[in-house]
């Protein structure tokens, strides 16, 4: 199995990428909610994304985001003040498996979703604003599946994501203003209607 | 308003809620209602605020603003917009002298309105403006439910194509005035289109008809169009094709004013039809007076029916989300959803509520935006997209 490290060393929300666990859901939604997430919260540093090549050539993507305040944050810190390579530090922190742990981990599809769920009611004004750090969804998610609270939950079975999107999640009711510019020089094609519309004009 | 070299542009869409009308950009509305005058039900009728009287083919039609509160009193026109009603479900509406009177109404009521923007001419002639109309310049498109176009978009052309000389009794810019409007539709300048392509053609483009990036890329869309009687929807590819088109009856606003008046008739005695209920949530704010005749209390009694009426909303809003589910393999190839029209809105504030169902949706819409520096509502999108199909057509080109 084969490592390669991608490092973020800014972070660029919609650049990110999450483990995938489920062929149905899209990385791109996972995208979504990182950024969504650390919108909200503010509590998550992106600083790698790992593709790891499986046997079957399936490439898994995953990005690496540390608590602020966890023991992987202080760690690179105090690695950088020593004058260490920022990039270097990180793949040492990964290499030790000094991450991936309960405070610096990805999100699993049931994550996501619990999270997802939070943030649609957070928007809708329906709901209070999502400030649960990753670590709290993973305790929550062993408590209800009966492990102890503080053990990391292993990935199963990831599969492939080549690709990825970057749209954030879109809920409006505000016209848009900014989208009225032309795309393009001319009239846009709008043969597609021509079926639906009764004459001609001249 | 939008100053062309000479062209001016209508949209109409005679929604069942009220007539939307688009012109250069310009937007405005009044009620579908409209009543031929067949006797002198109202002899004193110039005094009457907010009716709109007009003489068109010899015959006299009564339309505007008040016509609600006009038919409410009056127990004829009443019953002759009950036979209106029993013809909304067959779309013959379209076909009757009643919508083609409307419709000139909208037209003529777009004119005065471009000459008081001086793009076209109007001068006092004895008592009445005289409207001076290059009907070679003047495009017109009306948009009907996506169902009615097979059956009926001929007979809307047959209807409209042609020399009109109309009188318009109406208080359109400063005051009641009598106007005097002739004016040719052209076979060549006038379409007839559908509603629910009608709203998605003014989300992505401009106002002169430009491409924009409203969808951006957002693939399979699927486009609503919530009118109050028929809802549109279909859903367009990347590739621009338009799958599965079609409208329904059973789940617009009359349908759940039908439920609703059925159910207040069954709890309080009453005898509403469903047309009634727009007057009764938008005038009586949904209360009910019981006659101290028939009350339990032996007083006239005030009963609140605005929840029966959410609840019915509701209740037909669930039916509709099954029936897209089902057509629509449960959103699980679309990407998002676009809301038009005025029940849109309702359902797009329903919809809200079941966002968690589909994460895989990245966006959802109501289709609003700026024309003519203004915002254009979920209810005049239909009216402002087939505006803007116009100027596609016709602006720069």
């Amino acid at each position: 199995m084969t490592h390669k490290l991608t490092f973020t060393t800014r972070d660029i929300l919609l650049q990110n990428f999450f483990l995938m666990e489920d062929k149905a859901l899209p990385i791109s939604y996972l995208v979504e909610l990182a950024v969504t997430n650390y919108a909200l919260t503010g509590k998550y540093l992106s600083v790698a994304t790992v593709t790891t090549e499986e046997p079957e050539n399936y490439l898994t993507k995953k990005a690496v985001y540390f608590k602020k305040d966890g023991i992987a944050s202080r760690y690179l810190d105090a690695q950088k003040k020593q004058g260490k390579a920022y990039n270097a530090v990180i793949k040492l922190i990964l290499e030790q498996s000094l991450t991936i742990g309960r405070e610096n981990r990805m999100l699993s599809k049931a994550e996501y979703l619990a999270h997802r769920q939070k943030i649609n009611a957070y928007l809708l004004n329906d709901g209070e604003k999502p400030s649960l750090g990753l670590y709290d969804y993973a305790h929550n998610r062993n408590v209800e599946e009966g492990r102890p609270a503080d053990v990391d939950v292993k990935r199963e079975n990831p599969v492939e994501r080549k690709s990825v999107t970057t749209k954030t999640m879109d809920i409006s009711s505000e016209p848009k203003k900014t989208s009225q510019k032309p795309k393009k020089s001319g009239k846009a094609d709008l043969s597609f209607a021509d079926n639906f519309v009764f004459g001609n004009i001249e | 308003m939008k100053k062309y070299e000479k062209q001016i542009l209508i949209s109409v869409d005679p929604g069942y809620d009220g007539t939307k009308v688009t012109v250069n950009g310009e937007r405005f509305d009044f009620p579908k209602e409209t009543v031929k005058k067949v006797g002198n039900e109202y002899e004193q009728l110039d005094t009457l605020d907010g009716i709109y009287e007009l003489e068109m083919n010899g015959e006299t039609y009564l339309c505007g603003p008040n016509i609600k509160v006009l038919v409410d009193e009056n127990s004829d026109f009443h019953k002759r917009l009950g036979k209106s009603a029993e013809q909304d479900s067959n779309y013959s509406y379209f076909a009757t002298k009643e919508f083609a009177a409307n419709c000139m109404t909208a037209i003529s009521m777009a004119l005065i309105k471009a000459a008081d923007k001086g793009i076209c001419s109007s001068k006092k002639v004895k008592d009445a403006y005289s409207l001076d109309v290059d009907s070679d310049n003047l495009y017109i498109v009306v948009e009907l439910p996506h169902e009615a176009m097979e059956r009926m978009a001929a007979s809307v052309v047959n209807e409209l194509v042609g020399t009109h000389k109309l009188h318009l009794k109406a208080d359109v810019v400063d005051g009641n005035k009598d106007y005097n409007v002739s004016f040719e539709i052209g076979e060549n300048k006038l379409l007839v289109m559908s509603q629910v392509i009608a709203a998605l053609v003014g989300y992505m483009t401009d106002e002169e008809g430009n491409e924009i990036d409203a969808l951006q890329d957002l693939y399979p869309t699927l486009v609503i169009d919530g009118g109050y009687y028929t809802v549109g929807d279909f859903s367009i590819s990347k590739t621009q094709a338009i799958l599965n088109a079609a409208s329904k009856t059973d789940f617009g606003m009359l349908a759940i004013h039908e439920r609703t008046a059925a159910r207040i008739n069954d709890e309080l005695g009453t005898k509403y039809q469903g047309y009634d209920m727009d007057h009764l949530f938008e005038e009586e704010e949904g209360i009910v007076v019981i006659p101290k005749t028939v009350s339990k209390s032996g007083k006239n009694e005030s009963v609140d029916v605005t929840t029966i009426l959410e609840e019915e909303t509701e209740k037909l809003f669930a039916e509709y989300l099954d029936y897209l589910e089902q057509k629509h393999n449960y959103f699980t190839k679309l990407k998002q959803i676009l809301f038009a029209g005025g029940t849109g809105k309702i359902y797009y504030e329903l919809f809200k509520k079941h966002l968690k169902d589909y994460p895989n949706l990245k966006s959802v819409q109501l289709v609003t935006y700026e024309l003519d520096e203004t915002t254009v509502t979920p209810r005049e999108a239909i009216s402002a997209g087939g505006y803007k199909l116009l100027a596609n057509k016709v602006i720069g080109r």
